[in-house]
């Protein structure tokens, strides 16, 4: 058995199940069900929502410690799918240690769907979420424009750098502020807060929010207060946008608002 | 509310919740699951509602119908239990809640800012203790068999 590289394999897939926003209890149970295939005397695993740490200890080996900084995080569920799917298979002994590290090396930052879709279904969601807050026709043209905003602003930032709370600030800002804008000039007969709360639906903590809830009640608590403090921050970024954008809004209309 | 706008509300949210799971980078055979997760979500949100006129009542009910579900689903797609969790909980997300707080603290409406900040508490807070009583009952079954 080589332990340095299921080391590496448990911590691989541990880093790339963190990066894609898994539940902390998740991450653990993975990484330690690898580590336990070793058969090795002593096998602990710890993972915070920033780092992962593991050890691996047996008489008739030098003992193993790894850490890992996690310090980008984002969604990708499907990632999340696939390392569980590929762990799983790796400990019912149908795949190899080789394969499962090829495997997830190769899924790094592979994506399952082109950016071109994920524009456009980005814009799908805005416009239906505002339908389903109850909005008209009217409200679902506008709501679509500012759909085309945000889609031009993630184009524009999101490979610069930008952290998040900045990131999702501008952006429902900027949206804001064109739709109440616009909507004030042309006089159009709608609901802007049903635009706007749609337009904000695919920003809104929902990941963050969701496993706050399973990891406090799991007992990790550090992790669990970790995300209900990243949830609150993209939930006040979200509201300070709207308020900027509403602020200006007015400020430039006059307000008409 | 008549059945049609139901109808078309249920429709809206499948189409909504699919496209929202692409956001989130779902496999493709999981979306399908995912819409239904949804739209049954959503389903729930508006007949009890219509029932009880309560938003916080209603989205208790509606979380707790797609945490029940996802936990299904989810053993029967063989998917983790998050995929569908996160992405049936999100049309229930008070977003109109928190643009009228942000609204009315612009306005300079203090009242109706801590009301509806409030409200918007109260119904993340439904939708956290919906989510825990499903997954406190999923352990306690759990433990059962072993």
């Amino acid at each position: 058995m080589d332990y340095r590289k299921l080391a590496d394999t448990a911590m691989l897939a541990g880093k790339i199940m963190l990066q894609a926003g898994a539940e902390t209890y998740r991450v653990e149970d993975t990484m330690q069900r690898i580590l336990d295939t070793s058969g090795a005397e002593t096998t602990e695993v710890l993972v915070l929502s920033t780092a992962l740490m593991l050890t691996l200890d047996d008489p008739s080996i030098n003992e193993i410690s790894k850490m890992q900084r996690i310090s980008t995080r984002g969604t990708n569920l499907g990632h999340i799918c696939t390392v569980n799917g590929l762990s799983r298979k790796y400990c019912a002994g149908e795949i190899s240690l080789e394969e499962i590290y090829e495997k997830l090396k190769l899924l790094g930052e592979k994506k399952q769907y082109s950016s071109g879709i994920y524009n456009l279904c980005t814009l799908i969601t805005v416009v239906m979420f505002t339908l389903l807050l109850g909005g008209n026709a009217m409200d679902a043209l506008l709501a679509g424009g500012s759909a085309i905003l945000l889609v031009l602003f993630q184009m524009m930032f999101a490979k610069r750098g930008l952290n998040q709370f900045m990131y999702h600030m501008a952006a429902l800002a900027c949206a804001t502020f064109s739709v109440s804008v616009l909507q004030a000039v042309l006089h159009i007969d709608c609901n802007l807060e049903l635009v706007v709360a749609g337009t904000a639906m695919p920003l809104l903590p929902g990941v963050a929010l969701t496993n706050a809830i399973r990891d406090t009640l799991q007992g990790d608590y550090i992790s669990g207060a970790a995300r209900v403090v990243e949830a609150f921050i993209r939930a006040v970024a979200c509201a300070a946008g709207i308020g900027i954008g509403l602020s200006f809004g007015s400020l430039v209309t006059g307000g008409v608002l | 509310m008549s059945p049609l706008t139901i109808i078309f509300q249920v429709v809206c949210a499948f189409i909504g919740v699919v496209t929202l799971a692409v956001l989130f980078q779902i496999p493709k055979e999981y979306l399908l699951y995912a819409g239904i997760t949804g739209a049954g979500g959503w389903l729930v949100e508006l007949i009890v509602l219509e029932v009880s006129e309560s938003p916080t009542f209603s989205a208790f009910w509606a979380s707790l119908f797609v945490a029940v579900l996802s936990q299904i689903l989810a053993r029967v797609s063989k998917a983790p239990v998050t995929v569908y969790l996160v992405t049936g909980i999100l049309p229930l997300v008070p977003g109109v809640g928190m643009y009228r707080t942000v609204y009315y603290l612009i306005r300079n409406n203090s009242e109706l800012t801590s009301y509806y900040f409030s409200y918007t508490l109260q119904i993340a807070g439904m939708i956290a203790l919906a989510i825990f009583v499903v997954d406190s009952f999923m352990k306690i079954l759990y433990r059962k068999h072993g």
